[in-house]
């Protein structure tokens, strides 16, 4: 999967955020929070195709994280980013 | 003939071609005009200029309601056209401008159609073709309508935000209502500046919707209210996050559509949130929710 183009994260107020435009008169705006580690995921991903186990590793050589926990966030911070619409398979 | 007009220390013109037309003065942007303007105005809005249809197609274009009418937004690499249509009138605001540089010069120039040839508008129409050209120009200059009620106690503001429907002014009434020493400064959109210094001001404008207070004053803001109807009344500080999910929602849909325009808005927003406090409030529509979100705010 890859992350979805066009994204740019705002700074506001101190807080890492991705405002996505609602299309026209049908979705809403969505403002998305990240977090520090999500935000340098984000930045570490940009234009690269990656899975679960690829963030596994980033996340492993940049934490001190055990590699089965490393997986296990790392699913869940592509099932959050599946929600926000924010990645294309 | 052209008259000046001021709104958050902005001065703008109002002109038509025509040297003994006077532009129409309505009741709400009386309190703001100008005799001797102390610089060259922001823009200047030509009002009775034919607006020539184009052949081409705009790259984008949305559609949004006004209160009693709509919208379209088209854009294209040059310009912006608004058309606004209203109780059977129609009119288009054209905003050109160099989109490799979007410089404008010293004064942002405007045309529109209204009063060409013979056409008269009606004051939906006046009103928001302004909204649209004010807050166009103003945006480099940190200034933003924020569609809100707002109400004044001992010399800060309180800003209450929320859908349409929402009870933004019922709340505001119940402060004015209960709570001694309150006021409104402006029932449906008044500007926000940030100074050169980081202080930030919320100013009376002459958009007011139904409130009909037209105020060409100026507070600080103690700081936002986001409200919603609830089953009781609760109130809670939001976080930055939140605060920002609060105002951006609050400001021109129009000009949320480009990633430049965007970028002015969120950085805006990003000064006024590092000074200002917002809140959220789940309320009834009673006297209680007045002081709970009064007593919260003012620490009293």
């Amino acid at each position: 999967m890859k992350l979805k183009q066009n994204y740019k994260v705002r700074k506001i107020a101190g807080e890492s955020v991705i405002v996505r435009m609602g299309v026209q008169n049908v979705k809403m705006t969505t403002i998305i929070s990240l977090n520090p580690t999500s935000e340098w995921l984000w930045e570490q991903l940009q234009g690269v195709e990656f899975d679960a186990q690829k963030v596994a590793d980033l996340l492993g050589a940049e934490y001190e994280v055990e590699p089965a926990v490393a997986l296990a966030d790392a699913n869940a911070w592509i099932e959050s980013l599946r929600k926000a619409d924010l990645v294309e398979e | 003939m052209t008259l000046h007009y001021c709104v958050a220390d902005h001065i703008f013109a109002l002109t038509r071609r025509e040297p003994e037309r006077v532009p129409p003065v309505s009741l709400n942007f009386a309190p703001f005009r100008i005799d001797h303007p102390s610089s060259e105005p922001l823009f200047e809005m030509v009002l009775d200029q034919e607006v020539v249809p184009r052949s081409d197609n705009p790259t984008q274009i949305f559609d949004y309601d006004l209160e009693d009418g709509d919208c379209t937004l088209c854009i294209y690499d040059d310009e912006y056209r608004l058309t606004l249509r209203s109780r059977g009138k129609e009119a288009t605001v054209v905003c050109p401008f160099a989109r490799s540089n979007y410089r404008f010069g010293p004064t942002c120039r405007f045309y529109t159609d209204m009063y060409f040839d013979g056409r008269s508008a009606n004051g939906i129409i006046y009103d928001h073709a302004l909204v649209f050209a004010y807050s166009f120009a103003t945006l480099p200059c940190k200034t933003l309508l924020i569609h809100s009620s707002v109400i004044v106690r001992g010399g800060a503001a309180v800003m209450c935000l929320g859908e349409s429907g929402t009870g933004k002014s019922t709340h505001t009434r119940l402060w004015l209502e209960n709570i001694e020493g309150t006021e409104r400064l402006n029932d449906d959109g008044p500007v926000v500046r940030v100074m050169n210094d980081g202080s930030v001001r919320v100013y009376g404008s002459p958009w007011s919707g139904k409130g009909c207070v037209w105020k060409q004053e100026w507070q600080p803001i103690a700081a936002f209210l986001r409200l919603s109807q609830g089953p009781a009344n609760v109130i809670k500080e939001l976080s930055k996050f939140g605060a920002f999910g609060a105002l951006l929602p609050s400001t021109l849909p129009t000009l949320q559509k480009e990633e430049r325009t965007l970028d002015q808005i969120c950085a805006t927003l990003s000064d006024i949130l590092t000074t200002t406090k917002a809140y959220h409030l789940s309320c009834l529509p009673d006297a209680a929710a007045a002081h709970l979100s009064c007593s919260t705010i003012f620490g009293e």
